[in-house]
């Protein structure tokens, strides 16, 4: 690979891993997951950097990979509840400023299978619209628009009741 | 317009989104690294694959011809695992599996080995570099790791013996208290950890399970309050009882006994030495107290108690003196490290000892390294049949000599 290529890659991962850090977890629901997640996405995209470079939207890539690398896991992992204890007691001690219903939506999000997951992710964090969302998680628009509409409607029923 | 909930769920994905702690600035290296790991792992299957089709034709050829095969080496390494670039920290083994701990900065790994064909079988991630690798008697695989850099905290993993499920418990202030450095486990998610504030029983759910965790401190008895100094280091078994090794920042050692599986209650006897080593056998404690020439091998019993070892542990035998000590069965494997280090084996049943043998480290790699190796640069893995040992040339193993058996 050229220097140059090398040193775009550096920049890139600089400026784009926090907030693709924070896409990953809300994706899988668990940090280390989500950095193991995203070391994986990203070595999938210096093996073409080249090419993915050159295509201009490299961050679009990367989400793509993690988007699909978090549906595989969730298919792997599915029925098998995996707790990292220490990490779940330090949440109930969280000094941030999550409220106990934001705490709960959030609960709430980790129980949607991960495509209905990954569509309110790519809407309401990355802010995608259907059309994007539909090409990152390689689906029709209709896919997308049916599986908001489930994962709004499965969070209107996982949510304490007089919630949302 | 946007309902309540998608309201919501823009400000609570932006507020846990955007808490991301920075990542570190080595991320693209350890990108790069992971593709060159990736590329040569590749580059060894169409390799092998062009190997087995190579050799499939030799056969053929010689068949052909009337040639005789290839001959077997029967003696000197038999096999090397492939290592990225990351050290190795601890390892072990069971009869069929290889386990490597190993420091990829800022995080760690676990891979599992096949024995047999020296095949990648597993490997799972660590939140940050390993202290110790330990298999449970019910097959369970526990990996302590320290605080990394990155910001991650230290705590103590329990994986599935395929590595695929796992629980973790981190540091945290309701159980375990401070980084782990060795880990004792008992089966069923119960293990003693050596901490750098005492010890610390801990039960995890099963791998993959979800049970809470439980978790007793016993930070105040672990060490006398005069030896308060003596950070534990390693934990071991002897006699049902929990051996607890500590050692201060100058190199002193401090091994206590505990009584009990947890090794809860106040130290029953204690023996004090130099940058000591641990390791349990049915026969007793084996330790190795001292540095250099005058560095001895001993073997103490529940109380702390000094047994009988035979002729064979003297400085005749052990050259160099014994530097560090582990078991396997009745197997006792000693470093020793006099211009060159050794290994040196041999069996024990009480009151004596059997014959030694010496194995020299390291055997020359493939490019021909000949840079000198330290006792502290090693680790081993001995089992019945083989003994693997990792170093800076990465990880080798030995055929057991019959004189250990």
């Amino acid at each position: 690979m050229r220097t140059a290529d090398d040193a775009d890659f550096t920049a890139f991962v600089a400026g784009s891993s926090r907030r693709l850090l924070g896409l990953a977890h809300l994706l899988t629901g668990d940090r280390y997951a989500a950095e193991d997640l995203l070391q994986g996405a990203l070595e999938r995209t210096y093996r073409s950097w080249p090419r993915i470079n050159r295509d201009g939207a490299p961050e679009s890539y990367v989400r793509r990979a993690l988007v699909n690398a978090s549906t595989d896991r969730w298919r792997r992992r599915r029925g098998v509840a995996e707790v990292g204890l220490g990490e779940a007691r330090l949440a109930e001690a969280d000094p941030s400023d999550l409220t106990a219903s934001r705490d709960a939506l959030m609960r709430a999000v980790r129980e949607l299978p991960a495509g209905q997951r990954a569509v309110l992710v790519l809407r309401y964090f990355e802010g995608l619209t259907e059309a994007q969302t539909a090409a990152v998680m390689e689906c029709s628009v209709g896919t997308v628009k049916s599986q908001h509409a489930r994962a709004l409607a499965r969070l209107r029923t996982l949510m304490p009741s007089g919630r949302v | 317009m946007a309902t309540d909930i998608e309201q919501e769920l823009s400000e609570v994905f932006d507020l846990v989104g955007s808490s991301m702690p920075p990542l570190p600035p080595e991320l693209a290296d350890q990108v790069r690294r992971g593709v060159r790991t990736y590329r040569r792992r590749m580059g060894a299957v169409v390799v092998a694959a062009a190997l087995v089709v190579a050799g499939v034709t030799v056969v053929v050829v010689n068949n052909g011809l009337g040639g005789k095969p290839a001959q077997k080496i029967s003696a000197g390494p038999q096999q090397r695992f492939r290592q990225s670039d990351s050290n190795v920290v601890a390892m072990t083994a069971t009869t069929s599996t290889l386990y490597v701990a190993t420091n990829a900065y800022p995080k760690g790994l676990v891979t599992a080995y096949d024995r047999a064909t020296g095949g990648e079988v597993g490997a799972a991630n660590l939140p940050a570099g390993p202290s110790s690798v330990a298999v449970a008697p019910d097959g369970t695989v526990w990996v302590t790791f320290y605080p990394s850099n990155a910001g991650h905290r230290p705590g103590v993993a329990e994986f599935s013996a395929d590595l695929t499920k796992r629980s973790m418990l981190l540091t945290n202030d309701h159980y375990l208290p401070a980084a782990p450095f060795d880990v004792l486990p008992f089966g069923r998610g119960r293990a003693v950890l050596a901490t750098d504030q005492g010890t610390v029983t801990v039960t995890l759910a099963q791998p993959g399970g979800s049970q809470p965790v439980q978790a007793t401190r016993h930070n105040a008895t672990v060490m006398a309050p005069s030896a308060k100094n003596y950070l534990p280091t390693r934990v071991a078994v002897v006699g049902g009882s929990v051996a607890t090794l500590g050692t201060t920042d100058g190199g002193r050692s401090r091994l206590i006994i505990n009584a009990g599986e947890s090794g809860s209650a106040d130290s029953l006897a204690a023996v004090q030495g130099t940058e000591m080593t641990i390791a349990s056998s049915q026969e007793g404690l084996w330790a190795t107290t001292g540095t250099g020439a005058t560095a001895t091998l001993e073997l103490f019993d529940a109380t702390l108690h000094p047994l009988p070892t035979g002729a064979v542990i003297n400085t005749a035998s052990l050259p160099g003196g014994a530097d560090r000590v582990w078991t396997s069965g009745r197997t006792v494997w000693v470093a020793t490290e006099r211009q060159r280090v050794k290994l040196t084996c041999f069996d024990y049943a009480s009151p004596t000892s059997g014959p030694s043998a010496t194995i020299t480290l390291p055997i020359a790699d493939s490019v021909q390294r000949t840079d000198p190796i330290a006792t502290g640069d090693i680790t081993i893995a001995p089992t019945e049949q083989q003994v693997y040992v990792a170093s800076p040339y990465g990880i080798t193993n030995y055929p057991v000599p019959a004189a250990c058996q």
